[in-house]
């Protein structure tokens, strides 16, 4: 089954050192001090956010080792029987909302895990991006590497999933970054709370991709809590993870990528699945001795790589799936008749069918959510201007605050396609001297990468970044790269 | 002495020769429950395919023939309260009080019986290298693995390839029938659901030539229970987790591209 939900991903994202042979290796002509020492393999940035890190590139728990603490029981890696080291809980933030029948399954509060450790041990909250779960692969996977170096570590969804929206959101209409991190932030809290268990000796914070963004509005959130009203983290350090610079923009280029790439138009998603799922199946034919697991994506990768436009396909089409759930979600809620006739939505049972619903739904993007639902509905309830409020969805809304914030830094690469060109700088700038970037990676392609994962510790663990420091690649690469 | 899971295995049988049946008698003119058809006094949602200029002509991934979908969502649904409220908390004990090693030979000895199936199913399909990898695996696997508690296959270079009946059932040309939801197995569709009964015979089959059908009614029990808690802790899915409020929709299209690929239509 596992094997089932992953297929549309995992025919692109399963398979490692695929696509990098296929791919321009070259030197991309990028000059710098560490350039050459930086090892990620896959200089092309579309294909980096598909396949990620080859597995043997990983870091693995052996190459953690010299970072765990006596006190951390690592239980042994198997694939198949892995033991999970974290433990998942659910809370209830607004018991008395009413989750329609439609979503049922959402009731019973928020999901989220905590790996604990029996001792005092500094905390570190992860919050997912867009569309992931506390239980994502990413996040599961910084959760291992923090828990075993030392950490408690809490994982929280991305406010853009329906679990998190019914159950932790107060609008109930994700979009408004502030207002987002501020249901982080009591999230955060009432987390603490209960887990009075916990023994914490002093707080870390980090998130990526919108994550990121979310954790730099939470980090603003409470340094400006001076009333004390609420119990303050004052975070040590925060690591800001390829975020975007604005959720627009990158919501604009991913919307692009799913609706621009496809040939003939959106209209003929059908015959491009289709098209996959005959491949599939013909070099299943000729390669019986497959089976159809790892090892036969691995293989498909291998002979018949994807386009950089199918590959667009594929991002765009993840990214979409988060959007489909936002616009339901938002639109259930919140009766505005958007594309569930308002009259029909009382009539929504677990028993019905969605399929028309999830039609329209792919045929709109994440940007017609925040025009026609998100932006109407903020208008209307804070008075602010259109305008004001995408300026509210960057990070340059609170570039004052960021630059002085000498705890916060930032992580990224230079070529992550979710950026306008031009906006790394910008990114850089709101982060003088606290940044680490990477020629190559995409959008969180190397994120899980040896270097990547020693860096992201380092950073926690030791004094805060500087250029030229050995460990980072703190160059300007105006134009550079493509 | 004989023990119930044959009358319950005959049942099966009944099922399966009417499931190929229906398939035979092709169910091959979709219809697709509308959830939107509009009442004439009803006002339309602000967005719909014919607002957003869509070509009429526009054929959908996600169009899988289910003409019994209501129940299939209600059975969907039941799975994932069934795994909420017992499966998953006994796989939770199973991995807590059961050691790796016994788990992991618990998983070889039924993987290693299944191979038989995928060796006959393979057979059937005219598979040769395959047939020969899947009874190289059983012989290894039965003699220098023990009766299967260990895998040593893989590492002599016969992989875990599976071939289900179903599979058998299309390579043959049985169309695969309309979607459907079993209780406790999930997704499937009226061919690979004969061909999972096809899959129970022949077990049972092998079980009564092996003896291990015999005994008290509650060893049966305990085989396929532990059987299931064995395929639950080594399947990492959750129901509601893909995070889509059309997870139906994604699975349902997602299974059937699977089944699409392995059976070459």
């Amino acid at each position: 089954m596992n094997f089932i939900i992953k297929l549309a991903c995992t025919y692109f994202l399963l398979s490692s050192s695929i696509i990098y042979s296929a791919v321009d290796v070259a030197d991309s002509g990028i000059k710098g001090p560490g350039i050459k020492d930086y090892g990620y393999p896959i200089k092309n940035p579309i294909a980096a956010t598909v396949v990620g890190t080859p597995e043997a590139l990983r870091i693995t728990q052996q190459d953690l080792l010299v970072r765990q603490p006596e006190y951390v029981n690592m239980p042994a890696e198997n694939a198949q029987f892995n033991r999970e080291i974290d433990k998942e809980y659910k809370i209830s933030i607004f018991p008395k909302r009413v989750i329609p029948d439609v979503f049922w399954y959402e009731r019973g509060g928020l999901n989220y895990s905590i790996a604990q450790h029996k001792v005092k041990a500094p905390l570190i909250f992860i919050i997912a991006g867009t569309g992931a779960s506390y239980r994502s692969t990413t996040v599961k996977n910084l959760q291992k590497f923090f828990y075993q170096a030392g950490y408690h570590v809490v994982a929280i969804s991305s406010p853009t999933i329906p679990n998190f929206m019914y159950n932790a959101s107060s609008s109930i209409m994700p979009g408004n970054l502030l207002e987002d991190s501020q249901d982080i932030y009591n999230v955060m809290q009432l987390i603490i709370d209960k887990h009075s268990d916990l023994q914490v000796s002093e707080f870390y914070l980090t998130g990526y991709s919108l994550g990121a963004s979310h954790a730099a509005f939470v980090t603003y959130l409470d340094d400006k809590n001076v009333n004390d009203k609420q119990k303050r983290f004052r975070f040590k350090k925060i690591l800001l993870i390829n975020p975007p610079l604005s959720l627009v923009n990158s919501v604009d280029i991913l919307d692009d990528m799913f609706e621009k790439n496809i040939p003939g138009g959106i209209d003929n998603f059908n015959e491009f699945f289709n098209r996959f799922i005959h491949k599939a199946s013909v070099f299943y034919k000729e390669n019986e001795q497959l089976g159809v697991g790892k090892e036969f994506f691995y293989e498909i990768m291998k002979e018949q790589p994807p386009t950089e436009a199918e590959m667009k396909v594929m991002i765009g089409f993840v990214f979409r799936i988060s959007s489909t759930g936002m616009i339901f979600g938002a639109d259930v809620f919140n009766h505005q008749g958007y594309i569930v006739p308002k009259s029909r939505v009382k009539t929504l049972t677990p028993s019905t069918s969605l399929t028309q619903y999830s039609k329209v739904a792919h045929r709109l993007g994440f940007n017609d959510y925040i025009k026609h639902l998100y932006l109407p509905a903020f208008e209307k309830k804070t008075g602010l201007s259109e305008k004001k409020l995408i300026a509210q969805s960057s990070l340059e809304s609170i570039k004052d605050y960021l630059r002085s914030t000498s705890k916060i830094s930032l992580m990224h690469n230079a070529d992550d396609p979710i950026l306008l060109p031009g906006e790394i700088d910008t990114l850089l700038s709101l982060f003088p001297e606290r940044t680490i970037i990477y020629p190559y990676g995409g959008h969180l392609g190397n994120i899980l990468y040896q270097k990547n994962v020693n860096d992201i510790l380092d950073y926690f663990a030791e004094a805060p970044l500087k250029a030229g420091n050995g460990m980072a690649f703190n160059i300007r690469l105006k134009g550079e790269v493509k | 002495m004989k023990i119930p899971a044959s009358s319950i295995l005959s049942s099966l049988r009944i099922v399966l020769i009417l499931s190929v049946y229906i398939v035979m008698q092709g169910c091959s003119s979709a219809q697709i429950q509308d959830a939107t058809l509009q009442n004439s006094n009803e006002e339309p949602a602000m967005n719909t395919l014919e607002s957003l200029g869509v070509n009429p002509d526009t054929t959908y991934a996600v169009d899988i023939y289910d003409p019994w979908e209501g129940m299939n969502r209600r059975i969907y649904n039941f799975n994932a309260q069934l795994d909420d409220y017992l499966l998953l908390p006994v796989i939770d004990g199973y991995r807590s009080y059961i050691p790796l090693f016994l788990r992991q030979g618990i998983h070889n000895l039924y993987s290693n019986l299944t191979d038989i199936n995928h060796t006959l199913n393979a057979a059937l399909q005219l598979k040769g290298k395959t047939t020969v990898n899947n009874s190289m695996r059983f012989i290894s696997n039965t003699t220098i693995g023990i009766v299967g508690i260990f895998d040593v296959a893989t590492g002599m270079g016969f992989p875990k390839i599976q071939e289900d009946f179903g599979q058998v059932l299309g390579y043959w040309g049985v169309s695969e029938g309309p979607y459907l939801v079993l209780p406790f197995f999930g997704p499937s569709n009226l061919r690979d659901t004969a061909g999972l009964g096809a899959d129970f015979l022949v077990a049972d089959l092998y079980l009564d030539a092996f003896g291990l059908n015999e005994g008290s009614e509650s060893w049966v029990y305990v085989y396929y229970g532990l059987m299931g808690v064995d395929k639950r802790a080594t399947t990492d899915f959750r129901y509601y987790d893909s995070l889509t409020p059309f997870e139906y929709d994604f699975i349902r299209m997602m299974y059937t591209a699977q089944r699409r690929i392995l059976v070459g239509e």
